[in-house]
């Protein structure tokens, strides 16, 4: 049975959030074997803020790199079979662990287990959503086409095994969005994926948390089809992929007010996947409901 | 330190985390220092208020214990007075209550010295008007049990009449700090896996309806967190067997009632996503015509249709 756990946290400029994260960890029921602190490039307290944690925390000072880079340097500095990513804004029920750990242990053919998540408000503490909609059964294929259940909360509640991370060759560091998505795409496709359906991880909801543009992200998982379909196996999802991405773009479009995308990304989603018609004749109304 | 003044009787600690409710607080105070029960340690925490609340404090001198602290929140302040206090038996009143008459406290601490295997008791509530005029008692509970409160999806134990044995917090741990809302709720799903919870038919605390009422105001923010206590309860090893056999439905349930708080605060859409959710929870709840009712209240709640139609079987509703 596995059982050497490795904790990743990268961060940038969240010292004042990570010494609660690192508490999270060090109560862990299953306690890890590490816990290694990127910090890529921070300009604020973070350094200061860890150094009382420096028996129980290894900490890694890097030129402002991306967090792609941070956590593959991450994982190159530790040792453990298992490997869980936190982010430093997030916070881990004392369970996480030892629940995914467990699920590594039951299916020997397991390379990725996520759980599911409770976001949260910074300011209030209030509960904002639970995500309790991970997928076990086909999760490559579902975050290819971006319909069914697929990762929870990619960056903040997936544990890799070493293995699988290896093989499938780690964070594509030429993203800066999306490489979450990316990455479990490409264990889900080799490896078989677990999902504990607790929320095991608090995701802050925060005016500073990565907020990216819809541009950015449009970027971001073109690399990621791009790549994907370098591989004739699933090329006939072709269209159906493309159709809902652009989907699910268009509907972003019309929430960041860019009104020209959204109708360019509506006609090239209906244009690949005829059944979006519907989506988007029943769109207006949808809008008055909200 | 607190000294008893009749050491044959148990210690009830009574914490009240004070927070911008000056209005409100002396009648709170007054209602503790006027119980007729001898030993009450009472504690006020003021949570960074900025309005007269500290001066309301001053004006006590060393009548209570009294403390003015950064603003920590609710749930925190509510733990840290339970941790500098000794009392056998605790709770805690909101600077928006107050107990109901002069013999509350005694009706409740005679009960647990008489009933030593009963972890809570709790009593019912009065509702009031903000400037304290009654309005109606809370819905009367008949032949209370745990098992029903958790299927059911209510939170039936009025939180200000509610006594607790201190035991509990060592054993269960304390007010859970995630919790903006259901604090309390939570509380008590986690105490009834190992104490029994009674109640008694009697009215021992007043509870205000105002505009700042943290569950009136804000009942659609309320909901995710209603989602998450469930599941986060349910995913617990430490279930008893008979609360287990009823997981399904009471998760069935707890999505009519988030479905409701999500409806009451005009959120159609999510209301009916909790709707259907129901359901998948627990199928065969399709076949009974509560649930079916529960269902189409979800979906169709807000709709001018349906509330002309309940309007006319029960006649107008209340508003607040």
């Amino acid at each position: 049975m596995p059982q050497l756990v490795s904790v990743i946290i990268p961060t940038y400029n969240y010292g004042r959030f990570i010494a609660e994260a690192l508490r999270s960890v060090l109560v862990q029921t299953h306690p890890p074997s590490e816990i290694i602190v990127i910090d890529d490039g921070s300009t604020d307290d973070t350094g200061e803020v860890v150094a009382p944690f420096s028996e129980q925390v290894k900490y890694i000072r890097q030129e402002n790199a991306g967090v792609c880079a941070a956590r593959n340097r991450g994982v190159a500095e530790s040792k453990g079979e298992l490997v869980a990513f936190l982010d430093a804004d997030d916070i881990w029920e004392p369970t996480k662990l030892e629940k995914q750990v467990a699920k590594f242990a039951a299916d020997s053919r397991i390379g990725l287990v996520h759980c599911g998540m409770r976001e949260f408000d910074d300011e209030t503490g209030e509960t904002i959503r639970v995500h309790l909609d991970g997928g076990e059964e086909g999760v490559a294929e579902n975050l290819l086409l971006w319909e069914g259940p697929v990762i929870v909360g990619p960056g903040g509640t997936v544990m890799v095994s070493r293995k699988a991370f290896d093989e499938v060759g780690g964070f594509d560091e030429r993203m800066k969005v999306g490489e979450d998505w990316d990455l479990c795409y490409r264990i889900a496709r080799r490896f078989k994926v677990g999902f504990v359906a607790e929320a095991l991880v608090n995701y802050r909801s925060h005016g500073a948390a990565a907020h990216h543009s819809v541009e950015n992200m449009e970027r971001g998982m073109t690399i990621f089809y791009e790549k994907a379909f370098v591989d004739p196996s699933v090329s006939h999802l072709r269209r159906r992929a493309y159709g809902n991405f652009y989907k699910v773009m268009a509907g972003s479009y019309f929430h960041a007010r860019n009104y020209r995308k959204f109708a360019s990304h509506a006609v090239r989603s209906i244009w690949l996947r005829p059944s979006n018609l519907g989506y988007f004749l029943a769109f207006p109304l949808r809008r008055y409901r909200k | 330190m607190y000294e008893k003044k009749d050491p044959s009787l148990p210690t009830l600690t009574v914490v009240t985390p004070a927070y911008n409710q000056a209005d409100f607080l002396r009648d709170t105070i007054e209602s503790v220092l006027s119980q007729d029960y001898p030993n009450i340690e009472y504690v006020v925490l003021d949570d960074g208020s900025t309005d007269d609340t500290p001066r309301i404090l001053a004006e006590y001198g060393d009548r209570f214990v009294w403390e003015s602290q950064k603003n920590m929140g609710q749930t925190p302040t509510i733990n840290k007075g339970w941790g500098q206090t000794r009392g056998e038996i605790i709770t805690w009143l909101n600077s928006d209550d107050t107990f109901y008459d002069r013999g509350s406290v005694s009706t409740g601490m005679e009960y647990l010295t008489a009933n030593p295997d009963v972890g809570i008791v709790f009593g019912d509530s009065m509702f009031t008007e903000a400037d304290g005029t009654e309005i109606e008692p809370t819905r009367p509970i008949v032949d209370f049990t745990f098992k029903k409160m958790v299927l059911n999806c209510e939170n039936s134990i009025s939180q200000p009449s509610a006594f607790i044995r201190r035991e509990i917090v060592a054993k269960v741990g304390d007010l859970d700090p995630k919790f903006y809302y259901f604090m309390d709720w939570d509380f008590w799903l986690r105490a009834g896996i190992y104490y029994k919870i009674e109640h008694i038919d009697a009215i021992l605390s007043t509870y205000r309806l105002h505009a700042d009422s943290k569950t009136v105001a804000q009942s659609k923010k309320a909901a995710p967190e209603l989602e998450y206590m469930y599941q986060k309860y349910f995913a617990r090893d430490d279930i008893p067997a008979e609360i287990r056999a009823v997981e399904k439905q009471a998760m069935m349930n707890m999505c009519f009632t988030s479905g409701g708080y999500y409806l009451k605060g005009g959120d159609t859409v999510n209301a009916g996503k909790m709707a259907a959710k129901a359901f998948e929870h627990y199928p065969k709840g399709k076949y009974a015509f509560a649930n079916l009712h529960k269902y189409l209240y979800c979906r169709l709640g807000n709709s001018p249709i349906y509330r002309k139609s309940r309007e006319l079987v029960r006649g107008p509703q209340p508003t607040y």
